[in-house]
């Protein structure tokens, strides 16, 4: 492995004493294997806790609900307890706890609690098995044990968790007023829920409350908002607005990435943009009948990808270029 | 031999240690930029979701020619013209490839789908001209390997591996050159030779910028290393490539060398992988060990999947919970600690060595321009006190 470091000192990337200190290092031949034992410890418990599962899915008539309910009740108390008493308490900014273990804790307590409170609705038939209740409420317990303990990974499951409630409730109430579902709704419910995370993030980083929560409010937000306006494409008589709501966002989320410089969210308004273009276009070309030159156009295409190869490139720099300067 | 610039593409490699230096903080953020600024090198999209963008783009690009060829051309129906025009198709690929390469680009995104599209097209004709599966086999592992030297092009070797391994089946279990059943034995001697053929190769210090094929190949390697021997995949594969009609209750010829195969190698590659301080056997090490019980439990559930799950699960839990009490206290060596604590500033030879680097670095700079003295360079020395 050395002969990369002896091409480095030959091409005078890096100075002899720089060598000395990095060939010194290698000696001590560090080789940490944590990652791996957490891992094989995490599949150890996993492999173990569905051992549980099926144990008690196969005795339940022994055991009962109640039991079960209590155990799971105890466990989700015991765990919170746990990492209410190791968390440094709540904070505006980051805070992360002693040991990294915990963050798997507060995911886990939360897994247990949104579990418990699935559970209690579906064995105590409450609201009729209406579960955008039982949703919401698993959402505001994950969003608030993010808030409390700072946890990214509880925080997208309960944006998520959030997300679904909104979608479980306008297509149950579709269902009640015996309605056809409207597709509608949804599609607009998805672009105010992504306008919702957007005002949240911008909210966050005013007041700085959890500003590094920021990226994932965001990430969210551009999938989602992108997916609702393509779906609202599809409704015949509107397209162009959802277009128009696309540009807006793309640009917004065009600014953003270029602030955070963040490529990922550049190569996705990219990408949508560009999707949204080939949309654009198929619409003009089906709208205004233009099949009498569809022969001509399919010449077009190479040029038009070899353009779009050009244009991706010119991005791209104009990306690289942007994030170096500032 | 190679399509572009010697140099810039080693630049592009040794570029990314320094990166990786830099992250170690054996080299200052100062000295990186300099290098970026200063160093000629390749176009490379080093993130691999815009990689997938522009190869995405790429096949767009050479599927829309294809279209707009096959405008003029449905008219043909011989079928050796049509191979004429695939012979034609990969050529132009052949030529945009070294274009694209002329002009410095390496590992973009659509360079890969016109060096791939080479190896396609000229296989496809091959195929419509000769009809003949060994002779699209051969030529997939001639021009994929001469593309990968050509373009230091990592897909491209897996591609003439890939046709190798099936050659070598094809020839054994269709053409029957030598006995069927010593099939799991000759990929496993092929396997063996793609590992030293890769380890001396890698050697030599001019052959630093295939780094990434090789390690292509190596990972090629062990897995065939692994899948040749496993009694899972030569039973099976002997059901259906050999037709070998067995019972449920009847064994594969050799089997107690695929029982114990099967179990030795993943053990090895742990070992190994631990004993050489070499991730790649570590990882493969431990997948092909999970895989080696699921092989086992496919054929002998003795114990209901409940209780083997907890068995399971508590026998992993203690062996884990024991090593990590084992290496908790390393210092050096095999460690427990984190990757981003291993700093080298923890280490008071390598820092007192940095140090003494930065202080002769900032000496040197001083000489030239005095005016930059106050630059913080010991910014690289004297920050990580990682006590």
């Amino acid at each position: 492995m050395n002969k990369v470091f002896d091409l480095l000192v030959v091409k005078s990337f890096i100075s002899k004493e720089q060598f000395l200190a990095i060939s010194e290092y290698q000696k001590l031949g560090l080789f940490s294997i944590r990652n791996e034992l957490l891992f094989l410890l995490y599949i150890s418990i996993l492999l173990f806790t569905s051992g549980v599962g099926i144990i008690i899915y196969n005795n339940i008539d022994s055991i009962g609900h109640t039991v079960l309910l209590i155990l799971l009740a105890l466990l989700t108390v015991v765990c919170l307890f746990v990492c209410y008493k190791k968390s440094k308490g709540f904070s505006k900014n980051e805070v992360a706890f002693d040991n990294p273990l915990y963050d798997y804790l507060v995911l886990f307590t939360t897994i247990l609690m949104c579990m418990f409170i699935g559970y209690f609705q579906y064995n105590l038939n409450f609201q009729k098995s209406n579960y955008s209740m039982a949703t919401l409420v698993s959402a505001s317990a994950a969003l608030a044990m993010a808030y409390y303990f700072d946890n990214k990974s509880v925080l997208i499951i309960g944006i998520t968790a959030l997300g679904s409630f909104v979608g479980l409730t306008l297509k149950i109430e579709a269902l009640f007023d015996s309605k056809s579902f409207n597709e509608t709704s949804l599609v607009v419910a998805g672009i105010l829920f992504g306008a919702l995370l957007l005002l949240a993030q911008w909210l966050s980083q005013r007041y700085s409350f959890k500003d590094h929560f920021s990226f994932i409010m965001l990430t969210f937000g551009l999938h989602l908002l992108a997916m609702s306006c393509f779906a609202g494409c599809s409704v015949v008589n509107y397209w162009m607005i959802y277009l128009l709501i696309l540009g807006v966002v793309l640009y917004y989320f065009y600014i953003k990435s270029i602030n955070f410089k963040t490529v990922s969210w550049y190569v996705f308004v990219l990408f949508y943009g560009y999707i949204g273009l080939n949309i654009l276009l198929f619409k003009v070309i089906y709208n205004l009948n233009l099949y009498q030159i569809f022969e001509f156009l399919t010449i077009l295409t190479p040029f038009y990808v070899i353009g779009s190869i050009v244009l991706f490139i010119k991005f791209i720099k104009n990306f690289k270029n942007k994030t170096n300067v500032s | 031999m190679l399509a572009s610039n010697f140099h810039t593409i080693q630049n592009h490699f040794l570029l990314e240690e320094v990166e990786k230096l830099e992250a170690q903080s054996f080299v200052s953020k100062q000295q990186l930029n300099e290098l970026k600024n200063n160093t000629p090198t390749t176009k490379t999209n080093s993130n691999f979701l815009i990689r997938i963008g522009f190869f995405l783009l790429g096949n767009f690009l050479i599927s829309s020619l294809l279209g707009f060829v096959a405008l003029f051309l449905s008219v043909l129906g011989d079928q050796n013209v049509i191979a004429f025009c695939f012979l034609l198709a990969s050529l132009g690929g052949l030529v945009a490839s070294e274009l694209i390469y002329n002009k410095n680009y390496f590992a973009y995104g659509f360079d890969d789908s016109f060096i791939l599209s080479i190896i396609l097209f000229f296989c496809v004709s091959i195929g419509l001209f000769t009809e003949n599966v060994t002779a699209v086999l051969f030529f997939l592992v001639l021009i994929s390997s001469v593309c990968a030297i050509r373009y230091v092009h990592v897909p491209s070797a897996f591609f003439a591996l890939f046709g190798f391994i099936g050659l070598v089946g094809y020839l054994v279990t269709e053409e029957k050159i030598i006995p069927s059943y010593y099939l799991p034995i000759i990929l496993f001697l092929v396997a063996i030779g793609f590992y030293f053929l890769q380890l001396q190769l890698a050697k030599k210090n001019s052959n630093f910028i295939y780094t990434n094929v090789f390690l292509m190949i190596k990972f090629f390697s062990l897995a065939l290393g692994y899948a040749s021997l496993n009694y899972f995949v030569v039973r099976e594969l002997s059901a259906v490539l050999l037709d070998l009609q067995l019972l449920p209750t009847e064994e594969i010829p050799l089997a107690p060398l695929f029982y114990f195969a099967t179990f030795l190698i993943p053990i090895f590659y742990i070992y190994f992988g631990l004993k050489q301080k070499d991730r790649f056997f570590f990882w493969i090490g431990l997948v092909t060990l999970a895989l080696s019980f699921a092989t086992i439990r496919f054929y002998y559930s003795i114990l209901p999947v409940e209780y083997a799950l907890l068995l399971g699960g508590s026998i992993l839990f203690v062996m884990v919970y024991f090593s990590i009490k084992k290496v908790q206290t390393n210092t050096a060596g095999i460690t427990f600690k984190e990757e981003k604590n291993l700093n080298p500033m923890a280490f008071d030879l390598v820092k007192a060595l940095l140090i003494n680097a930065a202080v002769t670095n900032n000496i040197s700079i001083s000489t030239q321009s005095p005016m930059e003295f106050g630059d913080g360079g010991f910014s690289g020395g004297g920050a990580g006190g990682n006590f």
